[in-house]
């Protein structure tokens, strides 16, 4: 039975590792699929494990008189990560489900203000995944 | 003989810690920053499942880009100033590993500011100086030959130019965030925001415009990530304890800086992907505050750069 345990626990190592190393590539998948040289990324990745309906969660100061865009990705399709943006207070400013799921989404900001960003996977289509959130901004 | 509830529970405790030995690879000694549970005890009204909120990367990387902030200054209008710059030779003189990454960081935000201004020659200057940092630093992948090449190809075009630097910073900051690496990575953050904002401070002495000063005071809440969410996780490794300190004392003078909010509903344009937000941020901050910030960057950053 100990070797079961020993076998199982392995397998599941090894899946979980094949996933950490996914991640690795699903950051290049989504600036090449969602960025153009119109957009140039604001050199950084961000990214979490997610299993279920984990949601992931980040601020950034978005400043007055860019537009940015917000590209989400998981895997190697388009869509299948939802993400929201919500001001201080959690007032909810967008959210990609009422936008079919789009894989990314252009922000005009007026006024210089501080984000969450926050991102899940659709239930859908996974139960785990590397959850990854780029942002460029127009030149 | 045990039975099999028990065993079953044994798999159980089996698969949790696979699921934490994988989510802890790269090396990181640290507390896992991708699988922490939020404070549940906070109160949030529109939070949509507060139970399973889990902070991306510590929230590291809510750090400004360098070049959007040059790119601002230079879209104000603000004359190209070599004088601000760091000299693209001195990277010789950075020997251990904490000021390499920082002016890594450093090199990034002048790079940027150089390709801004289409100042051609002295963008190469940097990348060079950059790409001689990655290496010592081991992440030579993100200014390879290839990256380089591209670079010299697309000197006269401005956006290919910026678009192939970030993202090769971008690519360093993927490998630093799977590898033992981390807090260098958190180091090059650190070095290409204070020169950023060091560019800001030097205009603001100039002209100390309402962008200016949004665009400082707004940095309140970089700085807060960059000690809380970031630089506090490395305290184990050499050097970062002392960069930590020297921010801190930064932050004591972004603590008199007051923001205000208020909530104006955003626009959507469905069909060009588009979602204006209106929402207002006010910035309030002496005259008194503004300089001790910009002082307090300027002595930071000419110790950064100091041989």
């Amino acid at each position: 039975m100990k070797k079961t345990y020993a076998f199982i626990a392995l397998l599941t190592t090894i899946g979980l590792y094949r996933l950490n190393a996914q991640c690795d590539t699903i950051a290049n998948f989504c600036h090449q699929n969602n960025f153009s040289v119109e957009y140039v990324s604001d050199g950084q990745n961000y990214r979490a494990f997610l299993f279920g309906d984990q949601e992931a969660e980040f601020e950034t100061t978005f400043f007055g008189g860019v537009t940015y865009r917000i590209a989400a990705c998981t895997g190697f399709s388009q869509g299948d990560l939802i993400f929201s943006v919500k001001d201080q207070d959690n007032n909810v400013l967008f959210d990609s489900i009422e936008q079919q799921n789009s894989p990314y989404w252009n922000f005009k900001v007026e006024n210089t203000i501080t984000v969450k960003i926050s991102a899940k996977l659709d239930d859908l289509e996974n139960t785990s995944g590397c959850a990854t959130i780029l942002i460029g901004f127009k030149q | 003989m045990r039975s099999f509830k028990s065993r079953l529970k044994g798999m159980r405790v089996l698969l949790v810690i696979s699921v934490i030995l994988t989510a802890c690879s790269g090396g990181d000694t640290d507390t896992n920053p991708e699988i922490q549970p939020e404070d549940t005890t906070k109160s949030e009204t529109n939070e949509v499942n507060p139970l399973n909120v889990v902070p991306v990367g510590g929230a590291m990387f809510s750090v400004p880009s360098p070049i959007q902030l040059g790119s601002i200054i230079q879209k104000s209008g603000a004359p190209y100033n070599a004088d601000i710059l760091n000299n693209p030779k001195s990277y010789e003189g950075y020997v251990d590993l904490v000021s390499q990454s920082l002016n890594l960081g450093v090199y990034g935000a002048d790079l940027g500011y150089c390709a801004l201004y289409d100042k051609q020659q002295e963008s190469i200057g940097y990348i060079r100086s950059a790409q001689k940092l990655s290496d010592i630093l081991g992440i030579s992948d993100a200014f390879d030959v290839e990256t380089i090449q591209s670079v010299e190809r697309n000197l006269d075009n401005k956006d290919s130019l910026l678009y192939i630097i970030s993202n090769s910073y971008r690519k360093a900051d993927d490998y630093l965030q799977t590898s033992d690496l981390k807090h260098i990575g958190a180091l090059i953050i650190v070095g290409g925001w204070i020169e950023s904002v060091h560019f800001a401070g030097i205009l603001g002495k100039e002209n100390k415009s309402a962008e200016v000063v949004d665009m400082i005071g707004m940095q309140k809440h970089t700085i807060n990530t960059m000690l809380d969410k970031m630089l506090e996780r490395y305290f184990n490794e050499p050097g970062v304890e002392e960069v930590y300190n020297d921010l801190d004392d930064i932050r004591t003078s972004f603590n008199k800086v007051n923001i205000n909010y208020e909530y104006i509903a955003p626009e959507t344009n469905k069909d060009k992907k588009t979602t204006t937000l209106k929402s207002k941020a006010t910035v309030e901050m002496s005259d008194e505050v503004f300089y001790e910030i910009v002082e307090k960057i300027n002595t930071i950053r000419t110790k950064i750069i100091t041989i």
